[in-house]
């Protein structure tokens, strides 16, 4: 039995989590060391929409992330076994994959970040920041033909 | 952009307090030793890179760009 929680959220008002959503990252994000504890917010709930990467503890730190492999095909990241290590798995196809995006004040230039995704195991909830070895952009636009 | 070619062990000197050394070089990797004053920050390339792009997500959207982003992914 999981404990429920109300969290205030940057974009989205007063949330209901349970302590079992917690995606907890050791290292934190870059430039965002100290913040350990996010809820990963599933508004729109169809394939390929954007989701709400939610700090548990700082309501106005938030990331808008798509998963990757949804909205790109190939994708095919080659992360450094330590980030694996970190999260717990042995193999990419394991964890559960989202690019932050970042969005200005057009939409249509919405860029994602191929080059240093976010990887979630599902399993134990355990999140990392990772740099991939792959020669992928980090800010790739979204929406190619806007 | 300054190029300059260095041999093992030989060094750069910047602003009187910054030393950088090649200590090792194969035929796709140097190592490189930097010596430098605490209040200089050193990093890797595309550690610096993704902390600036996280630090540019993190900017809340207007909101009628919120509107239009959840529109828009309702209609996938």
């Amino acid at each position: 039995m999981s404990n429920s929680m109300k969290i205030n959220t940057r974009d989205l008002g007063e949330v209901s989590i349970y302590d079992n959503d917690i995606i907890t990252f050791q290292n934190g994000l870059f430039g965002f060391e100290d913040k350990s504890r996010f809820v990963l917010i599933d508004v729109i709930n169809k394939q390929g929409a954007p989701l709400w990467l939610q700090s548990v503890d700082a309501p106005s730190l938030c990331f808008i992330v798509f998963d990757t492999r949804s909205i790109i095909s190939g994708y095919e990241p080659q992360a450094l076994q330590e980030d694996l290590d970190l999260v717990g798995i042995d193999n990419i196809d394991e964890a559960k994959i989202f690019s932050i995006a970042s969005i200005g004040d057009d939409i249509r230039k919405t860029t994602i970040n191929l080059k240093s995704p976010v990887i979630i195991n599902s399993n134990n909830n355990m999140g990392v920041q990772a740099i991939l070895s792959n020669d992928y952009e980090l800010r790739y636009r979204l929406y190619q033909n806007a | 952009m300054l190029v300059i070619s260095r041999k093992i062990n030989e060094g750069l000197i910047i602003n009187d307090d910054i030393e950088i050394v090649i200590l090792e070089a194969s035929k796709d990797k140097v190592k490189i030793g930097i010596k430098a004053p605490k209040n200089v920050n050193v990093s890797r390339k595309e550690i610096y890179s993704t902390k600036q792009e996280n630090i540019t997500a993190s900017v809340c959207p207007r909101k009628e760009v919120l509107e239009e982003l959840i529109k828009s992914g309702k209609e996938k």
